[in-house]
C-alpha cells in the first residue's frame, strides 16, 4: 500500500532538494545555449586573441607596435571621433522620432514605426549602393544640381568623410531609436501632468521630468550604437576612401593581406577592452536602477 | 492657515465625438468647503476635475475661481493643488525633492524651501524621510508625500482624485481621518473624487452625485441618504428596498402600488408628477422592523428568513413575503438573535413616512 506522504512534514533536506531542482531545472534550459557560445565562440576568440601575446613565447611586441606607431594610433582616434559624430547626430534626429513614436496617435505612431523600421530590415549592403547611387560622382543628387545649374561641376560627395558619416548614421538610426522608444514609452503622462500642475512651463518640464526620465534610453542608444560603430567595417569600407579608413579595415588588412594575426588579434583586443569599459561606465550611471534607486 | 477659494462652475460640458463625458455640471461651490464627486465608473467625475485643473478643454461652459474665469489659464499657472490617482511623484527624485520642485517653480529662495519642505513633511508625519527615493516608501506613505507635494505651495484649491483607492482598508479608514483633519487645519477649498459612497458620505460637507457625465443631486451627505431626490441617488447611496410596480390608488395624499404581487403605500411628494400608471419607492433597510407580537407598525407583512448575513454591527435579513416579493431588513446590534433562523416566520413593519417617492411616470 502506498504511504499517504501527505501526512508526514516534509524534512528540511527534502525541501532544500526541492528549491535545488528548480535552479537545476533552469541550469538545464540554459545548457545547450551555453555550450555552443562556450565551444563556438568563447574558446576559439581566447585562442585567437592569446596570439597577440604568444608568438609562440610571451611578447608585448603586436601592443607595442600598436601604441607607437602613430598610423594605428591616428586611425584608433579616428575610429573614437567617427563613433562619436555618428552617436551624436543619432541621438539628434532619434531622440524626437522616439518622442513621437511614444507619445504621438496611433495613426502616426505607427507611420514612424514603419519608417524607421524598413531600413532596418533591408539589406546593409543594398543599403550601401544605393547610397553610392545617390553620392556618385555622376549619382542622382549630383547629375540633378548640375541639370538645375545650381553646381558646374559635380560635388564631391562619396568616398570621403561626409558619405562614411552618413552612411552610418542612416544604419545606426535604429538601434538610438528602439531603445529611446522603449524607455519613453513608459514615461506615464501623469508625470508631465504633476509637473505642469506644481507650476513648471512645457521647457522646464522637459529639462526636470522627461529629460532624467529618459536618460535609461539615451544611455543604452548611445551605448549601442556607439559600441555598433566602433567596429563597423561595412560602410567605411564601401563608402570611404583610404582617408577614412577605421578600425575594423586595419583588423581584417591584418589578417588577410598581411597574414599577421598577432597584430591583428592585438587590435581586436584593444576595441574588446574599449567595448567592456563603455559598458562598464554605462552600467554605473545610466541604467534604470540608478536613475530609478538613486545611488 | 491659508482660506479657500469659490468655485463656481457652470453649464460645463466635454463631449468626446458622440460621447458625453460631462454635460451641464452646474455647482457653487464656497470658500474653504469639502465637495466629493460621487458616481460609477465613467460618469465623468474626473473629466469635470480635470477641466478645473486645466488639462481638459471645455467644450463649453464656465468655471470661476473668486469670481474670475480660469478656462483660458494655462494649468501651470492656476495654482490649484492636485493629488493625482496613482500620486505621480517623480521616480528620480528625493522625497524631498518631489515636495521642493513646486516651490522651485515659483522662483523661491533655498533657505525658504528647506524650510517650507521641512514643516510640509511635519505636516503629513513624515519628517524623517526627506531622503528617500519615492519607490522605498509604502503606498500609505507616497500618498501622503503627494499630498504634502499639492499642498506645500498653499493653493487655495486642492483636487483629490480617488486619492484613496489604492491603499487597503485599514490605512484607507486612517488617510479619511487625515484628510478631514488636514481639511479643518488648512481650509481649502476641496474637491474629492471617488466611487465609494462611504468615503463620500464620512468626508464631505456636500456631495454631487454623479451619472452619466450628470449631477443627479447635490447635498449634504445627510440630505442625500435621508431624501434622495431621484432612483439613481436611492439606489446608489447606502442600501436600500427599490419597490417599483403598478399604481393601483394614485389620486390622493396616499399612493398605493403593486410590486411583485405586494400592495405597498406611500405619501405622495412635492415635486414629484402624480403617477399615473408606474411608481417607484425606496425603503431603507433599517427603516424595516421585525416586529415582536402585536407591536404597532404603520405597515406590516409576514414572510419567512430566506437568508441572514451577520455583518458585526448588525445583521441583515434576506425576507420572503407571502406574496413572493422580497424585502431586506438590518437589525442593529452586534448580538444576532438566535430565534432569527433560515425559515423563521417573521411579520416586517414600517413606517409610512419611510416609503419615500423616488420615480413617478
Ligand atoms: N480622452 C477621452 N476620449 C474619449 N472618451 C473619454 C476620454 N476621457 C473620458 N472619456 C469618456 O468619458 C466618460 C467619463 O469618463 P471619466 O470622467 O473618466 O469618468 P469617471 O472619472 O467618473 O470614472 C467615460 O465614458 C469615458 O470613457
Ligand atoms: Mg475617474
Amino acid at each position: 500500500m502506498p504511504r499517504d506522504t501527505t501526512l508526514i512534514p516534509p524534512s528540511a533536506a527534502q525541501l532544500k532538494w526541492l528549491e535545488r531542482r528548480e535552479r537545476l531545472v533552469f541550469l538545464a534550459f540554459l545548457a545547450p545555449a551555453l555550450l555552443f557560445l562556450v565551444l563556438m565562440f568563447l574558446v576559439p576568440l581566447g585562442m585567437f586573441l592569446s596570439q597577440s601575446l604568444f608568438d609562440p613565447h610571451f611578447t608585448l611586441e603586436n601592443y607595442q607596435k600598436a601604441f607607437t606607431r602613430p598610423v594605428y594610433m591616428k586611425i584608433l582616434w579616428r575610429t573614437l571621433v567617427v563613433s562619436g559624430e555618428t552617436t551624436l547626430i543619432c541621438l539628434l534626429i532619434g531622440y524626437p522620432v522616439a518622442f513621437v513614436m511614444a507619445h504621438g496617435s496611433d495613426r502616426v505612431k505607427m507611420m514612424v514605426t514603419a519608417l524607421v523600421l524598413i531600413p532596418f530590415w533591408t539589406n546593409i549592403l543594398v543599403r550601401m549602393f544605393a547610397w553610392m547611387a545617390l553620392l556618385g560622382r555622376n549619382g542622382v543628387i549630383n547629375r540633378g544640381l548640375m541639370e538645375t545649374g545650381l553646381t558646374d561641376a559635380p560635388i564631391p560627395m562619396l568616398f570621403n568623410q561626409f558619405s562614411v558619416t552618413i552612411g552610418m548614421v542612416h544604419f545606426m538610426l535604429p538601434y538610438m531609436i528602439l531603445p529611446l522608444y522603449s524607455v519613453m514609452t513608459n514615461i506615464p503622462q501623469s508625470l508631465m501632468d504633476a509637473a505642469a500642475n506644481l507650476g513648471a512651463n512645457t521647457r522646464r518640464t522637459f529639462l526636470r521630468v522627461y529629460l532624467p526620465l529618459s536618460l535609461p534610453g539615451i544611455g543604452a542608444g548611445v551605448l549601442l550604437v556607439f559600441i555598433l560603430s566602433l567596429g563597423f567595417f561595412v560602410t567605411p569600407a564601401l563608402l570611404g576612401g583610404p582617408q577614412n579608413t577605421m578600425l575594423a579595415q586595419i583588423i581584417e588588412l591584418e589578417i588577410n593581406d598581411s597574414v599577421d594575426w598577432g597584430f591583428g588579434a592585438a587590435l581586436s583586443t584593444i576595441l574588446l577592452v574599449l567595448t567592456v569599459a563603455l559598458y562598464a561606465l554605462y552600467d554605473r550611471f545610466l541604467s534604470a536602477e540608478k536613475i530609478y534607486e538613486g545611488r | 492657515m491659508q482660506g479657500g477659494s469659490r468655485i463656481q462652475i457652470s453649464d460645463l460640458s466635454k463631449h468626446y465625438g458622440p460621447v458625453q463625458a460631462a454635460e451641464a455640471v452646474d455647482l457653487d461651490i464656497g470658500q474653504g468647503e469639502f465637495v466629493t464627486f460621487l458616481g460609477p465608473s465613467g460618469s465623468g467625475k474626473t473629466t469635470t476635475l480635470m477641466m478645473v485643473a486645466g488639462f481638459t478643454v471645455p467644450t463649453r461652459g464656465d468655471i470661476l475661481v473668486d469670481g474670475r474665469s480660469i478656462v483660458p489659464v494655462p494649468v501651470h499657472k492656476r495654482n490649484i493643488g492636485m493629488v493625482f490617482q496613482n500620486y505621480a511623484l517623480f521616480p528620480h527624485m528625493s522625497v524631498a525633492d518631489n515636495i521642493a520642485f513646486p516651490l522651485q517653480m515659483r522662483g523661491l529662495g533655498k533657505s525658504e524651501i528647506r524650510e517650507r519642505v521641512a514643516r510640509a513633511l511635519d505636516l503629513v508625519r513624515l519628517g524623517q524621510h526627506g531622503g528617500r527615493r519615492p519607490k522605498q516608501l509604502s503606498g500609505g506613505q507616497q500618498q501622503r508625500i503627494a499630498l504634502a507635494r499639492a499642498l506645500v505651495f498653499e493653493p487655495s484649491i486642492l483636487l483629490l482624485d480617488e486619492p484613496l483607492g489604492a491603499l487597503d482598508a485599514k490605512l484607507r479608514e486612517e488617510m479619511k481621518f487625515e484628510l478631514k483633519q488636514l481639511h479643518h487645519r488648512i481650509g481649502a477649498t476641496i474637491l474629492f473624487v471617488t466611487h465609494d459612497q462611504e468615503e463620500a458620505l464620512t468626508l464631505s460637507d456636500r456631495i454631487a452625485v454623479f451619472n452619466d457625465g450628470r449631477i443627479m443631486q447635490t447635498g449634504r451627505p445627510d440630505e442625500l441618504y435621508r431624501a434622495p431626490a431621484n432612483r439613481f441617488v436611492a439606489d446608489f447611496i447606502g442600501e436600500t428596498n427599490l419597490l417599483s410596480g403598478r399604481v393601483t390608488d394614485g389620486g390622493g395624499e396616499v399612493i398605493t402600488i403593486d410590486a411583485g404581487g405586494q400592495s405597498f403605500a406611500g405619501r405622495m411628494r412635492s415635486g414629484f408628477a402624480r403617477p399615473s400608471s408606474e411608481a417607484t419607492f425606496t425603503l431603507r433597510l433599517e427603516s424595516l422592523r421585525i416586529l415582536r407580537g402585536e407591536e404597532p407598525a404603520d405597515c406590516r407583512a409576514e414572510g419567512v428568513i430566506e437568508e441572514f448575513l451577520y455583518v458585526g454591527n448588525s445583521t441583515k435579513y434576506l425576507v420572503r413575503l407571502v406574496s413572493g416579493q422580497r424585502l431586506t431588513a438590518r437589525v442593529p446590534g452586534n448580538l444576532p438573535d438566535e430565534t432569527l433562523r433560515v425559515n423563521s416566520k417573521v411579520t416586517l413593519g414600517w413606517n409610512i413616512d419611510d416609503m419615500l417617492l423616488v420615480e413617478a411616470a
